[in-house]
C-alpha cells in the first residue's frame, strides 16, 4: 500500500543575487574555476569528509560532475556547463569564469538587470559577428596540408590539463600521438555508395598504468585484450603466419550452450529423450566444422565460447578470442566489414564474415594483446591508443585530455579554423569591442532603449569581463599586460610589481600619438617576455610596442591592429574556433538567465 | 484529531492572495523575471508560468490552495491569463475591503458586494465588452479571404503571448519559428496541437539561438542498427508495436521435449526458419527501416541487419502515431528547441505548447456566457478576437465603466455604482497604473487574445463572491 505524506511548503527565496551567502557562494566558485584555469593552473583534490576515493583534477568536466553545490542557481551554471563540454568537450572553464564575470561587473556596476540583459546581448550579437568576419584579426585558418597547426591546437588542450603531470616534451609526444590517430580515423577518398557523407573511424584508447609516458603510441588496428591463458602455443604459431588477409567470424550470441536464452518458461524432457545440452553441444560443433570449412583463420565471441567448441577450432589452427564485451563489438564490425552474427542454429551466411590483414601479439606494458591489423589501408580506419602513465590518477586524466584533443580535432573538420589562445583572442576582442561600442554608442543605446551611460557601463563590463578570462591565465603573482597596438595578452613573470595605470614602454622611440594620460606613469619594458600569449606579436620584430596592465580603462582605445599574416610566426597556443565561439554564447546567455532570475522556488520533500 | 474552526477575515483572505500576488507580480509583463525551481528530485527548472509558478510554491493555507487551484482550471480552460487572474482578485479583494471597513459589520458587506460584483459580472460584464472592447480589436481571421488566419496578427499574438513565458530575446526566436512552423502546416493548429510531443525535440547544450525547424519528422530514438550508406531516395518504412520474434517460453509455459520432431535441435531450427521468413518477408515488401516501439530479440536485430534493413527500438508512441497519420499528409516540420540546460529547454517547449492550447481556445467556439444566451444580440463578438497587449483590455474596460457611470449618476443600482467604485480605483494601484502608462507608449503594438481576458474577468467575480462568503 502506497502512503500518502504531506507535502511541506516550499522554500521561497526573492532575489537570489542580493543574498550575501549566495554572492559568497558565486565568487567561491568563480574562484575555484579561475585558480584551474590555464597551464600553469592549480590542481583540485576532491575527497569527501567519509574518505572514499580522492580525485586530483583542474579540468572543468571532471571538476563540476564531482563538486555539487545546493545552491539552484550554481546548479543552472554547472549543468549548462557540463551540457556545453558534452556536445563540444572544451572551454568549460572558460564558460564559467566569463559567466561569473559578466554576472559580478553587473552586479558591481547597479545597472537594473534587464538594462543590463539587452546591452550583454547586443555586445554578445557584435562579438559573433566579428568573430564570424573573414579577417577577424584572432582567427586563423587551420592547413591540412601541413600538420603544425593541428598538433598546437591538440596541444593548446593537452597542456591546459595540468593534472596530466607532463613535460614539454611529454605534451609534444602526446600530442603528436593525438593527431596522428585523428588523421588515422579519416578515411581518405570517398566513402563508396555516397559521396557527400563520410564516416569517420574511430579511436579505442588502451590505458596502461606504471609505464613512461613516452612509450605511448599509436597502433592502426584494433588492440585485444587476450588473457594468457588465451593465447595458445598454436595461437602465437598462426599470429606469426604470412601476410593474410584472414578470414574472420563475430559472434554476439553466447556460445557457452547453455539453455538460459529460452525465456522465462521451463523444459520437461521425457525419460529416454537425449539431452538437451548434448543437442546443444551438437550444434555448436557443426558450426564450428563450417567456420573450420570456410577457412576462418580468426574466430571471435563477445560472450563465452564452449570449452569443447573452444578445443576442436584450435586444433585445427583457428585463433579463438572469448569474452571480447559489447565495446569493442562496433569497432571490430568497423574494421573488418564483418556482421555480428546472434544466432548459432543456423549455418553463418557468408556474407557475415569480415576481413583482418594479420593478426600478432603486442606486449604492451605488462599486457600481453593481440593486435589486428586493418584489412585494406585507406578505408574506414579504426586505430588504437596506447597511453601509458606513472599512475593511475595521472592516466585518467590524459585519457580524458586525449577524448578532449581529438574531438577539438575533429571540430576542425566541420569548420577549418582555430582562434589564438593564450588570452590573445580575448584582450583583442575585448578592445574591438571597447572601440566599437564606445564610437558607435549613441545609436546602439538608442535602439536598445536605454541611456548611453547606461551602455557605456554595460560595455565596460562586458569587455571587463573578457578581460578577466585573459586575467585568469595568469597565476603565481604574473602580472597581465595588454599591448596598445594589437591589444594581445602578455604575461610578465613574478618580480616586478607593475602598477595599474602604467604604460610600458618597448626600446624604441615613443612617437608621442599614444594616448597619454597624465596620471599615467611611464616604466621599462625589458620585463615584457619575448612573445605575447600565442605567439603571434613577436617583441624584437615589432619596436615600439607599449603595454599597460590589464583591465586599466582608457578614456577611448584605438581599434586594435590586425597582424599581417604574410609570414606567420610559429603559434604557441590555439584555441577551437567552434567550441570558444559556443561557449561564448552559452557564457553570456547563461549570465543573462541568472541576472533574470527573481526567485528561487525550492521544493524540500 | 481535533477540528479548530476559524473565524476568517476579510484581512487575513486579502494577506493570502497578497502573497499570492507578490510572488506573481515579479515575472508578470514583458519585463517580468525569471523564477528559478528545484524540484525534489534535484532538477533545475525555469518558468514564468503563473500556474506553474503557484503549483510550485505547495502552499499550505487553505484558502491559498483554493486559489491556486481555480487558477490551475482557469488556466487549463483558456492557457492563458492565470497570473492576470491573481492579479485582477487581489485588487478586487483590496476594493472591497477598503469600501466596506467603515461598515460595522464588515463580513455582511463583503459578502453583499460581492453577490453584487457577482451578478454584475454575470450579467453585465459579458455586454459591457462586447459593446465596448470588443470593437477595439481585431480578428485573426484574414479579412479578405475569411477562413484563412491571417499570419501577421498570429505572429504579434504569438509573439506578446511567449513575451510574457520565455525571456524577451528567446521570445523572438521561438514565436518566429511556431509561426514558421504554423504556417508550414497550413492549417489551423489543431493538428500541431493535438501531437506536439512528436513534433518537437530538446536539445540541450547549445546557444537558444541554434534553435530551428527541421524539414521531415524526428524519431526520438536512436538506431539499433544503422543505417547503411546509401544513395538518397524514397525508403520504405514498416512501425511495428510487438517483437517480431516471439520469445521461444513466455513465462509459465512449458516445452516438453522427447519425440519425433520435438527435440530441442529440431525447435531451434524452426525459430530459425522463423527469422529468415519474416526477413524474407520484409525484403518482399522493400521496407528498409523498421520502427519499433518494443524492443526486438538481439537475434532478429542481426537477421534483419543481413537484408540491410536498419532498424530503431522503442520509438515512442506519439511519434509513432504522427509517423502513421503523416502519411498523407504534405511535408512536415518539426521543431527543434535548443537550450543551455534541460530547464530551459524545458520552459521554452512548454511555452510553445501552451501558445499552441491558446490559439486553439482563441479559434474555437466562444466561451458563451449567461449573458449571451439570454440576451440573443446582433453583434455578438467573432470567435478568433484578439487585442492589443500592454493593458488596452483593462484600458477600455475601466473607461467604458466610467462613462456608464455618468450616464447612471442617480441610479439606485448598487452593483453598479460598486463597480464604479471599484474600477475608478483601478488606476490607482501600482500596478495597474503601470498599465496604463504601458498602454501610452507607442511602441507596444503586440497582440493579446482576447478570448482569455475575457473569461478571467468572469471568473475572478465568482471567486471573490466564494471567498468572501
Amino acid at each position: 500500500m502506497s502512503r500518502v505524506t504531506k507535502k511541506a511548503s516550499s522554500v521561497c527565496t526573492d532575489s537570489p543575487l542580493s543574498i550575501s551567502e549566495v554572492c559568497r557562494k558565486m565568487t567561491l566558485m568563480r574562484q575555484i574555476l579561475t585558480s584551474c584555469f590555464g597551464p600553469n593552473g592549480r590542481l583540485k583534490q576532491v575527497h569527501n569528509n567519509v574518505g572514499g576515493h580522492v580525485l586530483t583534477t583542474s579540468t572543468s568536466t571532471s571538476l563540476l560532475q564531482a563538486v555539487s553545490s545546493s545552491e539552484p542557481l550554481l546548479k543552472l551554471i554547472t549543468a549548462s556547463i557540463l551540457n556545453h563540454l558534452s556536445r563540444f568537450s572544451d572551454c568549460g572553464l572558460y564558460t564559467g569564469i566569463l559567466c561569473f564575470s559578466l554576472i559580478d561587473h553587473v552586479q558591481k556596476s547597479g545597472l537594473r538587470p534587464s538594462v543590463a540583459i539587452k546591452i550583454n546581448k547586443q555586445l554578445l550579437e557584435v562579438c559573433t559577428s566579428f568573430l564570424n568576419q573573414e579577417d577577424c584579426g584572432c582567427k586563423v585558418n587551420v592547413d591540412f596540408n601541413s600538420c603544425q597547426s593541428l598538433v598546437t591546437l591538440a596541444r593548446s588542450v593537452i597542456s591546459s590539463k595540468p593534472a596530466c603531470v607532463l613535460t614539454e616534451g611529454e605534451q609534444q609526444h602526446i600530442s603528436t600521438l593525438a593527431v596522428h590517430a585523428f588523421l588515422l580515423t579519416v578515411p581518405c577518398g570517398d566513402t563508396p555508395g555516397s559521396p557527400d557523407r563520410v564516416r569517420l573511424g574511430r579511436t579505442v584508447t588502451v590505458s596502461i598504468e606504471g609505464q613512461f609516458v613516452l612509450d605511448s603510441a599509436v597502433f592502426p588496428g584494433l588492440l585485444v585484450n587476450v588473457p594468457d591463458m588465451q593465447l595458445q602455443p598454436t595461437d602465437s604459431e598462426r599470429t606469426r603466419r604470412g601476410p593474410g588477409p584472414f578470414r574472420l567470424a563475430l559472434f554476439t550470441v553466447s556460445l557457452s550452450g547453455d539453455l538460459s536464452e529460452f525465456g522465462e518458461g521451463s523444459l520437461e524432457v521425457h525419460s529416454g529423450a537425449p539431452d538437451p545440452e548434448d543437442l546443444i553441444l551438437d550444434e555448436l560443433l557443426k558450426l564450428g566444422e563450417q567456420a573450420v570449412t570456410d577457412q576462418v583463420e580468426v574466430f571471435m565471441c563477445q560472450r563465452v565460447i564452449h570449452p569443447v567448441l573452444q578445443h576442436y577450432l584450435r586444433r585445427h589452427g583457428v585463433l579463438v578470442v572469448e569474452r571480447l564485451g559489447i565495446a569493442l563489438i562496433q569497432p571490430i564490425v568497423q574494421m573488418t566489414g564483418a556482421q555480428a552474427v546472434a544466432l548459432y542454429q543456423t549455418p553463418i551466411p557468408p556474407e557475415a564474415y569480415g576481413q583482418v590483414k594479420g593478426c600478432c601479439v603486442r606486449t604492451v606494458g605488462s599486457r600481453e594483446m593481440l593486435h589486428l591489423l586493418p584489412p585494406r589501408e585507406p578505408a574506414p580506419a579504426v586505430c588504437t591508443m596506447v597511453l601509458c602513465h606513472r599512475n593511475d590518477t595521472m592516466l585518467n586524466e590524459l585519457k580524458a585530455a586525449c577524448q578532449r584533443a581529438e574531438h577539438v580535432l575533429r571540430l576542425t573538420l566541420r569548420d577549418p579554423v582555430a582562434l589564438l589562445g593564450g588570452g590573445c583572442t580575448e584582450t583583442h576582442m575585448a578592445a574591438y569591442i571597447s572601440n566599437k561600442g564606445t564610437t558607435e554608442a549613441t545609436e546602439a543605446a538608442l535602439s536598445l532603449g536605454v541611456s548611453q551611460s547606461q551602455y557605456l557601463l554595460g560595455l565596460n563590463g562586458f569587455c571587463s569581463s573578457l578581460e578577466a578570462v585573459a586575467l585568469a591565465l595568469v597565476h603565481d603573482g604574473e602580472t597581465g599586460l595588454v599591448d596598445l597596438s594589437y591589444a594581445h595578452h602578455w604575461s610578465v613573470p613574478q618580480g616586478e610589481a607593475i602598477h595599474s595605470g602604467t604604460v610600458l614602454q618597448g626600446e624604441a622611440i615613443h612617437s608621442g600619438t599614444v594616448p597619454q594620460g597624465e596620471a599615467l606613469q611611464r616604466g621599462d619594458g625589458d620585463e615584457v617576455p619575448a612573445t605575447c600569449g600565442c605567439g603571434l606579436v613577436e617583441r624584437s620584430a615589432r619596436p615600439g610596442l607599449e603595454w599597460t596592465p590589464l583591465n586599466t580603462r582608457y578614456p577611448s582605445r584605438p581599434a586594435p591592429l590586425v597582424v599581417g599574416k604574410a609570414t606567420p610566426p610559429q603559434l604557441r597556443v590555439l584555441d577551437s574556433f567552434t567550441a570558444k565561439l559556443n561557449a561564448l554564447q552559452v557564457a553570456v546567455e547563461m549570465a543573462n538567465l541568472v541576472l533574470d532570475i527573481r526567485y528561487v522556488i525550492q521544493d524540500v520533500n | 484529531m481535533r477540528l479548530q474552526p476559524r473565524c476568517l477575515q476579510l484581512d487575513s483572505v486579502l494577506q493570502t492572495v497578497s502573497v499570492l500576488e507578490a510572488v506573481i507580480r515579479r515575472s508578470f509583463g514583458p519585463d517580468g523575471g525569471q523564477v528559478l525551481f528545484t524540484r525534489d528530485t534535484g532538477q533545475t527548472l525555469l518558468t514564468r508560468h503563473g500556474t506553474r509558478i503557484l503549483t510550485a510554491l505547495r502552499v499550505e493555507h487553505p484558502l491559498a490552495r483554493m486559489v491556486v487551484e481555480c487558477v490551475r482550471r482557469h488556466s487549463s480552460v483558456t492557457g492563458d491569463g492565470s497570473k492576470t487572474f491573481v492579479l485582477l482578485l487581489a485588487s478586487l479583494l483590496r476594493e472591497i475591503q477598503k469600501h466596506t471597513r467603515k461598515a460595522r459589520q464588515e463580513g455582511a458587506g463583503a459578502k453583499r458586494l460581492a453577490e453584487a460584483l457577482l451578478a454584475f459580472g454575470l450579467d453585465e460584464l459579458s455586454d459591457v465588452i462586447t459593446v465596448a472592447v470588443a470593437p477595439h480589436g481585431s480578428s485573426l481571421s484574414d479579412p479578405h479571404t475569411p477562413g484563412q488566419t491571417d499570419t501577421h496578427t498570429l505572429c504579434r499574438l504569438l509573439s506578446a503571448f511567449l513575451h510574457t513565458r520565455i525571456s524577451p530575446t528567446h521570445a523572438e526566436i521561438i514565436s518566429q519559428l511556431t509561426c514558421e512552423l504554423l504556417s508550414h502546416w497550413s492549417c489551423h493548429g489543431d493538428f500541431i496541437n493535438e501531437h506536439f510531443p512528436a513534433l518537437h525535440t530538446a536539445v540541450s547544450g547549445f546557444p537558444i539561438g541554434c534553435s530551428r525547424l527541421l524539414e521531415g519528422q524526428v524519431i526520438h530514438a536512436d538506431f539499433s542498427t544503422p543505417l547503411p550508406l546509401r544513395d538518397h531516395g524514397p525508403i520504405r518504412a514498416l512501425a511495428v508495436t510487438e517483437p517480431l520474434e516471439p520469445s521461444l517460453l513466455i513465462g509459465g509455459t512449458v516445452l516438453e521435449l522427447g519425440g519425433a520432431n520435438r527435440e530441442i535441435e529440431s525447435v531451434c531450427v524452426r525459430l530459425g526458419r522463423r527469422l529468415d521468413s519474416v526477413c524474407v518477408i520484409l525484403q518482399h515488401l522493400g521496407v528498409s527501416l523498421l520502427l519499433s516501439s518494443v524492443r526486438q530479440s538481439e537475434a532478429f536485430l542481426a537477421a534483419v541487419g543481413r537484408y540491410g534493413v536498419c532498424v530503431l527500438e522503442c520509438v515512442c508512441e506519439d511519434d509513432l502515431t504522427l509517423f502513421s497519420v503523416l502519411k498523407d499528409r504534405g511535408r512536415p516540420h518539426s521543431l527543434v528547441v535548443c537550450g543551455l540546460t534541460e530547464g530551459q529547454t524545458e520552459q521554452s517547449v512548454c511555452a510553445v505548447r501552451d501558445a499552441l492550447h491558446m490559439l486553439h481556445t482563441t479559434w474555437g467556439p466562444k466561451h458563451r456566457t449567461r449573458a449571451t444566451e439570454r440576451t440573443a444580440r446582433t453583434d455578438v463578438m467573432e470567435p478568433c478576437c484578439v487585442i492589443s497587449v500592454g493593458g488596452t483590455f483593462e484600458f477600455l474596460l475601466h473607461h467604458t465603466l466610467l462613462q456608464r457611470k455618468h450616464r447612471h449618476t442617480h441610479s439606485e443600482c448598487g452593483c453598479v455604482t460598486l463597480l464604479q467604485r471599484q474600477d475608478r480605483s483601478f488606476p490607482s494601484s501600482p500596478l495597474l497604473r503601470s498599465i496604463v502608462e504601458k498602454t501610452l507608449c507607442p511602441t507596444q503594438t503586440c497582440y493579446y487574445s482576447f478570448t482569455s481576458k475575457e473569461v478571467s474577468c468572469c471568473v475572478y467575480v465568482s471567486i471573490a463572491n466564494g471567498i468572501s462568503l
